[in-house]
């Protein structure tokens, strides 16, 4: 559960209220049962020691940890290595637009995910968006706006449409199970 | 502790870092960061929104959606954007990442500061004071992207493989199949009697035969020390370094990618040095092959200036001693005028012996001793040996001026006459270009197309004849299904290696639709002699088949 190679981590500041050195390594463990070692990076914030590679663009995986769930703490060593200086700057703007760039690709993402439906249905769905345009109506896969899979989503679930449309809705959905049972989705 | 956000508007996070970043103030609340020791804090708060975050919370649950603000005055509340639960807290157990999805994703999900345990921002772009550019977002969809499942994690989380513990029984990897010899395995043997495959296996064809006898101790030894200078030369190649074990560049940071790949990154590598060095290499092997073309062409003018000649070094130019030869031995070609030999020297007297307007001659702007018997036989192999690039307007200077030479302005030096008996040398460096020579029969029919080609008469572009590459390759003889009206060659291949693009088709240049007026002779173009048969438009080269 815990990221490999841990990660930063930022101490919300709690009852504990200790500060923590920059620069210090620490192991953590938490409350709920997580462990992570990490360098604290700026006041708080922990920073993974394991050998991370060092991503392009200077990313690092870091955490934000409410200390008042630390449950145990063990310090391990200090490092030198700074890790933000007084220079660093923030592109608001640039931010926002991220924002919005993900905001609106999780909405589309969450078109295609059904609500309440099973794993196997979303991949069967997922396999069919490839191909044909469906979408989700309810626990109804829609394809092409007039054919409809219905739960268990099996060759004789496919009602409407076209007979041509039917076929082939039923054909490519044939297919896309056999491959997904191939592959032990 | 307890306060929470409100949820009126968006609560904002002010930053206040001495660099001059905006301020935001959004309405709502405005508070003040004063303290210093914070700034890095908020500063790294700041840099995750946007970003892909998980929200681990008390009970265990977890969240994953993007950051959109927090709370940094007071206790650190979190607002999530299209936050869905990843992870159900109450169930102790490791649930898979991709569980029943119950709910559509919140649109907007607020997480009081008290509930947080840790949120956890992978690959969060931290910048720093020597990064100008900043994260631009782009729209760009990969085709994986696209069409990857949405529970599909996309990397793996990679694990160095560690050996089983039974693994000590096994015998070394590397010397599994060292020395079968020794081991008393013959595979061979095995699969005759196996599958009752007989094998026509001889490791001779396919590497150096080794001298075993007297001298093999000494042989050994001497090449194992050659090996050892090998190895332990410096390189620049990343690769070869590591298999030699030298630690090549000071930077420990290549990662596995870089280091074992095939594909240098573009951001400079260290072997940029080495195409200049495979180009002289291959320039040198050139030159080994096919002879400078400077001590050829040196070598022919003095032939014809009536000097001495030159001693040429051994490997080139052996076609000066066949002339050496010839003069030598008293036969001057155009004693034969009949013979239409291919020979640099004679080559227009050739052509005028021949002189048979309707045939299409086959001439290379330098040809290449003939092969016909009447010289000595090691003299037929040396086409290869000497390209000397001259042109052919060379070539009626020289037969003009060896006319009229007379014989003993070569004075024979006793390395000549080593010459005529010298072997065929052929230079094992040469690259794999075997020639086709033949030799024009005087007494072949003459070739007329007849309207009765094989091949429908289609009008052919002048500009669609194949030529072959001209000045470079001069020598070469481009030789077709000859059948036997060419006795006495040596059989030389010739792969053709331009192979006609699949739109065009592949007109020879002897094509039974090539008309007899239309001789190329006063253009200095190689057109090729040949007889009717059997010719196959499809396949234009068939290999030592085709004979």
């Amino acid at each position: 559960m815990d990221p490999a190679g841990a990660s930063v981590a930022n101490v919300i500041g709690g009852s504990e209220g200790d500060k923590f050195a920059v620069g210090n390594i620490y192991s953590v463990k938490l409350i709920t049962g997580d462990e992570f070692r990490g360098i604290v990076m700026a006041d708080w914030l922990f920073f993974p020691q394991e050998g991370s590679k060092p991503r392009p663009g200077h990313t690092k995986n870091t955490r934000m940890v409410n200390a008042s769930f630390i449950t145990g703490l063990s310090y391990l060593g200090k490092t030198e290595e700074p890790f933000l200086t007084d220079s660093c700057w923030v592109n608001l703007d640039g931010l926002r637009a991220k924002e919005a760039v993900a905001v609106r690709q999780a909405e589309a993402d969450a078109e295609r995910m059904g609500v309440g439906v099973t794993a196997e249905a979303q991949s069967i769905f997922d396999a069919l968006s490839k191909t044909l345009p469906v979408q989700w109506e309810n626990s109804d896969i829609l394809v092409m706006k007039e054919v409809r899979v219905r739960s268990p989503y099996l060759s004789d679930c496919v009602f409407g449409g076209t007979d041509a449309a039917n076929n082939r809705v039923k054909k490519v959905l044939e297919l896309e199970r056999r491959r997904l049972h191939l592959f032990g989705t | 502790m307890n306060s929470q956000p409100s949820s009126s508007g968006y609560p904002h996070t002010r930053v206040d870092k001495e660099t001059g970043m905006k301020v935001t103030e959004n309405g709502g609340k405005a508070g003040s960061v004063d303290t210093p020791s914070r700034d890095p804090f908020v500063y790294l708060t700041t840099c995750k929104i946007g970003h892909h975050v998980e929200v681990q919370l008390k009970n265990g649950s977890v969240y994953s959606g993007i950051f959109h603000a927090a709370d940094v005055e007071n206790n650190f509340g979190i607002i999530l954007k299209m936050a869905s639960l990843i992870r159900e807290g109450s169930v102790r157990g490791m649930k898979p990442r991709a569980p029943l999805v119950s709910k559509p994703p919140s649109k907007v999900f607020i997480i009081p500061a008290d509930e947080v345990v840790q949120v956890i921002a992978k690959d969060l772009p931290v910048y720093s004071n020597n990064v100008s550019e900043c994260e631009k977002p782009s729209e760009l969809l990969t085709d994986s992207s696209i069409s990857q499942s949405y529970h599909v994690d996309s990397e793996r989380e990679l694990q160095r493989w560690v050996p089983d513990e039974d693994v000590p029984d096994c015998p070394d990897l590397e010397n599994v199949f060292d020395d079968p010899w020794k081991r008393g395995w013959n595979q061979f043997e095995v699969n005759e009697t196996l599958f009752g495959v007989t094998s026509t296996f001889d490791e001779e064809l396919y590497t150096t035969k080794l001298e075993r006898g007297p001298r093999t101790r000494e042989l050994e030894e001497q090449a194992l020390r050659i090996a050892g200078e090998i190895e332990g030369e410096n390189t620049r190649d990343l690769h070869v370094a590591e298999e030699r074990g030298l630690q090549l560049s000071g930077k420990f940071d290549i990662d596995e990618e870089t280091k074992y790949s095939s594909v240098c990154p573009a951001n400079g590598f260290d072997d940029s040095g080495y195409d200049e060095e495979e180009e002289i290499l291959l320039d040198c092997r050139n030159n080994l092959t096919f002879g400078d073309s400077t001590t050829g062409s040196n070598g022919i003018k003095s032939a014809s200036a009536g000097k001495d000649i030159p001693i040429p070094s051994p490997g080139s130019n052996i076609r000066n001693e066949s002339q050496l030869a010839e003069q030598r031995n008293g036969k001057i070609l155009e004693s034969k005028p009949s013979e239409e030999s291919v020979s640099g020297l004679d080559d227009t007297k050739a052509d005028a012996a021949a002189s048979d307007p309707a045939s299409v001659q086959w001439r290379a702007s330098d040809k290449q001793s003939s092969t016909d018997g009447k010289l000595a036989g090691p003299l037929t192999d040396r086409g290869k040996s000497e390209w000397p690039g001259t042109s052919i307007s060379r070539n009626p200077e020289n037969s003009a001026a060896s006319s009229t030479s007379s014989l003993p302005m070569l004075s024979p030096s006793s390395s000549i006459g080593s010459y005529s008996s010298e072997k065929s040398t052929l230079n094992p460096n040469a690259k794999g270009l075997l020639i086709q020579e033949f030799k024009l029969n005087p007494n072949a029919k003459s070739f007329k197309p007849s309207p009765t080609a094989t091949r429908p008469q289609s009008p052919v572009p002048e500009g669609s004849f194949y030529y072959p590459p001209l000045p470079q390759m001069t020598g070469i003889h481009i030789g077709y299904g000859m059948g036997a009206a060419f006795p006495g060659q040596q059989p030389m291949v010739y792969h053709n290696t331009m192979q006609p693009g699949p739109n065009q088709t592949f007109y020879p240049p002897n094509g039974p639709q090539y008309h007899p007026q239309q001789i190329i002779a006063g253009q200095q173009r190689p057109v090729l002699f040949m007889p009717p048969s059997p010719y196959q438009p499809e396949m234009p080269y068939k290999g030592r088949d085709s004979y």
